[in-house]
């Protein structure tokens, strides 16, 4: 299954909105829809269909110069509306005219309209859409990289975003036909599922080819305690330390000491890149230097060339290939030092520790103990929100005692304005006090029992059972073999169980259930009825897990795991990649 | 024609008229086209009646608002009219045709002709579909495909609730909040209160818009409506503290206090927090005020000795506590920058206390005043060192603090378990300490191991010295 073909027809979507504006014209792009931008199209493409200058949308920017033609590329949203309309109402003032589209991201939206409208500048301006939905960030990876999905959907109950992803389901299956397996896991989850349904039965003609076999719809709210636990693979480490945007990372000059960032982009394009992304921290330094020594022998070559031949051999083939992965080499090597020793800075093993406690649920007494000296001594409050999380959320929340000692402590260490994020935290479920006194409708009490699941999945290794980190087979490597992902386990377990009909046993468990929707088997009992057909002989066995909500690159490394395990193919989708940090960050209160 | 055409009713029919009066060109008409409003089920039209202008002469023309013809495009009737009343204007479809009629047999004209009745029958019965209400289920269709739609003829309240609910059961978004709109701005406000109470989903979709609409009255007067009263309340202290200035600050709190939190007997914990929150701002003014001064004048030493590197209001606690800890240790209580006062009032646990208090003074080399500090009364007036933290951490800080290593050695001392003390000897480089660790650890090896690793130094021969001690028994 080749991905590239979803950035094929983006392409074709933005030169037919460019094209549809004659001549040259001027781009204004949302700062948000750069990254994306640049992964689906780049600014060759964009000058090739006659934009001129790029701008951001800033602000502060009260009107713009440039030409008498100008498209605006955003976001639907109403404050970039309102930025829009500023300028062009600045702009008219100063007897400027022009000709403005307004592209919309990924759908035109009505209040986006009613803001053009009353700010008086519907008039001036052509609305389009584009649609950008999922595009491929890997060969494995599509991402809509829409984060504001998270707070709107759990935390204020909008709808809005249903839709985009809905929609891009729907867009992937006319490319790779109707997949016939659904597993729709937590409330959102059946939501996108029955709208896509809506979606499909406005449609004329039904698919029955499929070349991907199973599709898991993954609800974030299922699982928010992968997220709070600390990642120990290198690809998720790195998003963690420096953030990796849309397959992009940026070093900063210090760190590679060079004059300059460095941007790398992220991909399995990179060979050397592609062997360690997935590995244990404490595995890819050895890696590393037995790389650094093997090219060296290479680069040792050019001493024992004797003829014409093996020198103009080497030139042409050993050395570009020694250059590209020399300079890569040594940007992981930079990059591992960093990681190195931000955590040597952070208290990292107590840390850890404190945190496998908590999955384990023993010793919850220090663990307090030592989040209370992480909040006097004022440490990253991520990092200390994070801990607070993850014992409400394996322990069912807190004991009105240390919640009010920690809220007060957090707030005292972190500032007052914090109230708010604790309310934040409570309404999503994250860091709730059990027993609830107030008679707040919002409050959502976790069903989840914790403890269960872990027990009935097998979510934390006995210890003393080992886990072979090195060359890992059970998925709880990505967490140092202390904790299994429970999304993957959940995948792992349906994959297993295929046979059951439902999953009423763990569905019960997690907040709004499994909805099973099997239309075909390939078992030969069943074949009978279905009128599904496979394209090839490995689409049943091709898999397509959709997070909403986000997905961290510790579950991306224990799904592919999972893939070469059961020889399936796994393509992994998500509203966005996110970290632990980035989640919480995006409802923090912020000074 | 005019008759049903209904041209009194509203701007939307007045407006079109302008651009196809009869006196308008067709270079004027299209920039009115190209800078007049268009409701929106016009915009997909713009292009194609620019084209119109600039080509009048081709006969595609004819064919192509045909196709569309009976899809409600409004444009395109009033182009029709312009045929039909001949007007001097180029834009009739009849002169386009007749310009090309060389080409065409009449049989074409004939065709063409019966076509642009059929259409004309067509666009009349679009026009009155117009201002008929259509299906709630084919506009929300529309509406989730992206199609132009419109809800104005929506009038009688339960067509709207029906648009309402039916998008959230159809769980597009973009459609409730359309719908709530349209409800909250065609009916009463106690009815859309009401029914806004009967509808979760609906409530926040609004509660959304008003969010990204920055609406933070209306807003929190939703919330209350809807008894989300914490939430209300929330919003209400967001919004005070956002407030640059720090008088107007204190006010707004002050306010939100009494109105939302004290008002709630749920957010009685909250309330004491925000109480604490506005004593805290009122004791950072003065301290900011005094101390600002003071480091300009540039004549307390204090201040050049430790520059100050942010101004103090909208600190946290902690931070104001290092604060005063180091600027203002040994201020009486009845003081605003005493530390003990700020602990007295903000309850802060003793270990908090000991810790922070530990680290200003460290910083500010004040070893005395943490001793003074550790130092506990005993039962008999005796007094012994007890550090609520534990000595490990007090080494620990006072290491990251560069402590002179006498004064490391006195708590290395302290610290009860023998291998942490160890540890902490080794980190700290104390290397006393870790020859006298290891004795107490009856670690012969150990010691013998130090002499030679650090054979050179003045500890070594306290090594060898203590090697040859037939008094110490080894393990």
């Amino acid at each position: 299954m080749d991905l590239h073909e979803i950035k094929r027809i983006l392409k074709d979507h933005l030169t037919h909105l460019l094209e549809s504006m004659p001549d040259q014209k001027d781009l204004v792009i949302d700062p948000e829809l750069t990254k994306p931008l640049d992964r689906v199209a780049g600014i060759a493409f964009l000058k090739e269909h006659g934009v001129d200058k790029i701008f951001k949308l800033e602000p502060s920017q009260k009107s713009l110069p440039g030409r008498g033609k100008r498209i605006y590329l955003v976001r639907a949203n109403m404050l970039n509306m309102k930025y829009i309309a500023d300028q062009i109402t600045a702009e008219r003032r100063l007897g400027q005219t022009r000709e403005y589209i307004v592209i919309m991201v990924p759908r035109r939206l009505h209040v986006c309209e009613v803001i053009l409208e009353n700010e008086g500048v519907f008039g001036h301006v052509t609305l389009e859409e584009f649609r950008l939905d999922l595009f491929p960030l890997d060969t494995d990876l599509l991402s809509l990289e829409m984060h504001s999905l998270f707070k709107s959907f759990y935390l204020e109950g909008d709808y809005t975003h249903i839709h985009t992803v809905a929609s891009s389901l729907v867009t992937l299956q006319h490319l790779y036909g109707r997949i016939p397996n659904v597993y729709a896991i937590g409330k959102l989850s059946k939501m996108t599922y029955d709208l896509m349904k809506t979606m499909h039965d406005h449609e004329e003609g039904q698919q029955t080819k499929f070349s991907i076999g199973q599709l898991y719809i993954i609800d974030r709210e299922v699982d928010f305690v992968t997220p709070m636990c600390t990642p120990m693979t290198y690809e998720a480490l790195l998003d963690e330390t420096f953030g990796i945007e849309c397959g992009v990372i940026e070093l900063g000059a210090e760190i590679v000491g060079k004059q300059q960032n460095v941007k790398m982009l992220l991909t399995s394009n990179d060979p050397i890149y592609t062997e360690i992304r997935d590995c244990h921290f404490s595995s890819v330094f050895p890696f590393l230097s037995a790389k650094a020594k093997e090219l060296h022998a290479i680069h040792e070559k050019k001493n024992s060339l004797t003829s014409i031949g093996d020198l103009k051999n080497f030139v042409t083939q050993d050395l570009g290939r020694l250059k590209q992965q020399q300079a890569a080499l040594s940007h992981h090597i930079s990059a591992c030092e960093h990681i190195m020793k931000t955590k040597m800075k952070q208290d990292f093993e107590s840390a850890i520790r404190a945190e496998h406690n908590l999955l384990e649920g023993s010793e919850t007494r220090e663990c307090i103990a030592y989040m209370e000296n992480t909040l006097y001594r004022q440490d990253p409050y991520l990092s200390s929100l994070r801990l607070l999380c993850l014992l409400s959320l394996t322990q069912n929340g807190l004991t009105p005692r240390d919640y009010k000692t920690l809220k007060t402590d957090f707030l005292h260490s972190h500032g007052f304005e914090h109230l708010a994020t604790f309310f934040s935290l409570k309404k999503l479920g994250m860091l709730v006090e059990q027993e609830q006194t107030s008679k707040v409708a919002a409050v959502k009490l976790r069903r989840s029992q914790f403890r269960q699941l872990a027990n009935k999945l097998g979510l934390v290794p006995k210890s003393g059972e080992e886990v072979m980190t090195k060359n890992p087979t059970d998925v709880s490597y990505v967490f140092g073999a202390a904790y299994a992902p429970l999304t993957v386990k959940i995948v792992e377990y349906i994959l297993q169980h295929e046979a059951l009909q439902s999953f009423e046993d763990i569905g019960r468990m997690l907040p709004g259930g499994i909805h099973t929707h099997v239309k075909y088997r390939a078992a030969s009992k069943g074949a009978a009825k279905t009128t599904f057909l496979p394209v090839g002989q490995h689409s049943p066995r091709t898999v397509l897990v959709y997070f909403l909500g986000g997905c961290t690159f510790s579950e991306v490394a224990a799904l592919r795991t999972l893939a070469q395990r059961e020889k399936l193919q796994i393509i992994v989708a998500t509203t966005a990649m996110i970290t632990g940090p980035s989640l919480l960050d995006s409802v923090c209160e912020r000074k | 024609m005019d008759a049903d055409d209904g041209e009194g009713f509203g701007d939307f029919r007045t407006r079109k008229k302008n651009i196809f009066d009869d006196d308008v060109s067709v270079e004027a008409a299209k920039k009115i086209i190209t800078s007049a409003r268009f409701d929106d089920d016009d915009l997909d039209d713009d292009m194609e009646i620019l084209d119109l202008g600039s080509s009048t002469t081709s006969v595609k023309f004819s064919a192509a608002p045909l196709k569309s013809g009976g899809d409600m495009q409004f444009p395109k009737v009033n182009m029709l009219r312009g045929s039909n009343t001949g007007s001097n204007s180029s834009l009739t479809i009849e002169e386009a045709v007749g310009t090309m009629g060389r080409k065409f047999g009449s049989m074409d004209v004939d065709q063409m002709q019966q076509e642009i009745i059929q259409l004309r029958k067509q666009l009349l019965a679009a026009r009155k579909e117009r201002w008929t209400k259509m299906p709630v289920d084919l506009t929300l269709r529309r509406i989730m495909k992206g199609e132009p739609y419109s809800l104005e003829n929506y009038r009688a309240l339960e067509d709207k609730l029906s648009l309402l609910d039916k998008a959230v059961t159809l769980m597009d978004g973009n459609a409730i909040t359309a719908a709530v709109l349209h409800l909250k701005k065609t009916v009463k406000r106690a009815t859309f209160q009401q029914e806004l109470m009967l509808r979760p989903v609906a409530a926040n979709h609004y509660l959304a818009y008003l969010r990204g609409h920055f609406e933070h009255a209306e807003l929190i007067d939703t919330l209350s409506m809807l008894g989300r009263s914490e939430e209300a309340a929330i919003v209400k202290y967001r919004l005070a503290c956002s407030t640059g200035d720090i008088n107007t600050k204190v006010s707004s709190l002050k306010a939100c206090l009494r109105a939302h939190f004290e008002a709630e007997p749920s957010l009685a914990g909250d309330a004491s927090l925000i109480r604490e929150h506005i004593d805290l701002l009122e004791r950072q003014r003065p301290i900011e005020d005094s101390d600002a001064r003071l480091e300009a004048e540039g004549r307390t030493k204090v201040f050049l000795d430790f520059p100050r590197r942010f101004a103090l209001v909208n600190m946290p606690v902690t931070t104001t506590l290092f604060y005063c800890c180091l600027y203002h240790y040994h201020l009486q209580e009845n003081s605003f920058a005493s530390p003990v006062s700020i602990k007295k009032r903000h309850e802060l646990p003793e270990r908090q206390f000991v810790w922070t208090a530990v680290s200003a003074r460290a910083k500010a080399k004040g070893w005395t005043d943490i001793e003074q500090l550790l130092t506990a009364k005993g039962w008999f007036g005796g007094k012994k060192l007890k550090a609520a933290i534990g000595f490990g951490k007090v080494v620990d800080i006072l290491h990251r603090f560069q402590a002179p290593h006498d004064i490391l050695a006195k708590y290395l001392e302290l610290v009860e378990d023998l291998d942490t003390r160890l540890t902490l000897a080794k980190k700290t480089d104390c290397k006393k300490a870790m020859i006298e660790t290891l004795v107490k650890q009856k670690d012969r090896a150990g010691v013998e191991e130090f002499a030679r690793k650090y054979s050179a130094t003045i500890e070594a021969e306290y090594a060898r010295r203590v090697l040859r001690d037939e008094a110490i028994r080894w393990k």
